[in-house]
């Protein structure tokens, strides 16, 4: 009852006339900031503290986690209408936010992507707050062989719902893990495949190879394709999504919850992994649709 | 034979012939546990019990389709686009992030809006200097400065 009221407390805090603004400026900010591809939400907030300085604490931290989600929303923004993801999470996005938008239903694909993010996130916030404390000691028991099963169940689930090929997918798949390897080891220090770079020493960035895969991808697909692009000429319209949207999305919206919260809870599996798991499964559910169920039957029952 | 998947095995074939010999060239540490070359090694001899399997059922399959002429122009545009970006990621920390950029736009212009040359000049120099002002100054995002400090 304590753990209620207390989150009670913070969302009346959070709710005031002022904080609200705040919150609402920080989004506004973070968003800007968060369609520059490649600069991400941690940078967003680093480089955008300096605007908190003076400012009632609790109105900075209400800013700084308006900034932070407001990037995150960013990156999808240049996923749905370029097929450019700007963050590593929103990758999954591309998928079916880009299809949606050549169809010219890029209003509906922002909109039920930022009422997703608000409902998951907001339900998760709640479900951390309430079980925090039997979540953390479960979190704490997963291990090294309990994220090797777990990276590996992903590379075989990857694997087995691809489309094509299941020779190339396996291909594909340990090309992956090797070049997760360039770096530097964590656990010797040794250089391995940098060739002396310092940029390689670090290790592949998963956010350059998604910007090249998707983003120079698409540029390059445009060079073969003939018909004139329509996406950035398309009008937003409907961004608040209809009934209809809301019945073909609500059950992928609570997946998405479920599966985000259960695996962002675990250290370092982050966001990635539950947007990537979500997605698989909503694919698998639908019964191996090319692109993600939820938001690709709309696409096609609206034109 | 199906040409496409052959040539994807032989490239891949060969990739796992330079990592093994780069692990094999690599010194040896003395280390508790496999080593930091075990990981990569497993990995390259997947990729090319892989790569073998492809190869071999390449052959199984029969000849694909012979290429439209469209889309060897695409292949060609696409291969110009891969030099560049290769050549641009050799020079971008030699020459600075504001000089390869602006190679490099005024590279792709030129093969793409071709005849054009005044206005490929003008967006080659604008367009890396307004990103530039952008992340570099405004942002602080540092960008390669190369030689020139720029």
């Amino acid at each position: 009852m304590e753990v209620l009221d207390k989150l009670l407390f913070g969302f009346g805090v959070a709710l005031s006339p002022v904080n609200f603004m705040y919150c609402l400026l920080g989004v506004f900010i973070g968003t800007i900031v968060g369609v520059l591809p490649g600069l991400g939400c941690m940078n967003a907030v680093a480089i955008l503290i300096p605007m908190t300085f003076g400012m009632n604490p609790t109105a900075a931290m209400i800013m700084l986690a308006g900034i932070y989600y407001g990037a995150q929303y960013g990156g999808s923004i240049t996923s749905i209408l370029l097929n450019v993801p700007g963050e590593a999470t929103t990758i999954v996005t591309c998928l079916d936010g880009y299809a949606m938008a050549k169809k010219g239903r890029a209003g509906p694909a922002l909109g039920i992507s930022a009422f997703g993010s608000f409902i998951a996130g907001s339900l998760a916030i709640c479900g951390t707050i309430l079980f925090a404390f039997p979540l953390t000691t479960v979190a704490l028991k997963f291990g090294p062989p309990e994220y090797f099963g777990l990276i590996c169940m992903g590379l075989v689930i990857l694997t087995y719902l691809s489309q094509g090929s299941m020779l190339k997918s396996l291909l594909m798949a340990v090309l992956g893990i090797f070049i997760s390897t360039v770096g530097m080891d964590s656990m010797t220090g040794v250089s391995r495949f940098s060739f002396g770079n310092i940029s390689l020493r670090e290790g592949v960035g998963l956010v350059p190879i998604a910007m090249g895969m998707f983003g120079l991808g698409e540029i390059l697909s445009d060079l073969g394709d003939q018909e004139k692009r329509e996406v950035l000429k398309t009008r937003l319209t409907h961004l608040f999504p209809s009934r209809q949207d809301w019945k073909d999305s609500k059950w992928s919206i609570l997946r998405g919850t479920v599966l985000g919260f259960f695996l962002g809870i675990l250290p370092g599996g982050g966001a990635l992994v539950s947007a990537a798991r979500c997605a698989t499964v909503t694919k698998k559910r639908r019964g191996f649709a090319p692109k993600l169920a939820g938001v690709h039957r709309q696409s096609k029952q609206r034109p | 034979m199906n040409t496409k998947d052959f040539y994807i095995g032989v490239i891949f074939l060969s990739l796992t012939g330079w990592i093994l010999l780069y692990i094999l060239k690599a010194p040896t540490f003395q280390v508790t546990g496999p080593g930091p070359f075990f990981l990569p090694a497993i990995a390259a001899l997947s990729i090319g019990g892989l790569s073998i399997a492809l190869l071999l059922q390449s052959f199984k399959q029969p000849r694909g389709q012979a290429v439209p002429k469209q889309e060897k122009r695409m292949r060609g545009r696409i291969i110009w686009i891969m030099v560049w970006c290769l050549i641009y990621a050799l020079i971008v920390e030699r020459l600075g992030y504001l000089l390869s950029t602006g190679v490099l736009s005024f590279a792709l212009l030129a093969y793409f809006n071709r005849g054009k040359w005044l206005l490929n000049i003008i967006l080659s120099v604008i367009t890396p200097s307004l990103i530039f002002i952008l992340f570099d100054t405004l942002l602080k995002v540092s960008l390669p400065r190369g030689w020139f400090g720029f």
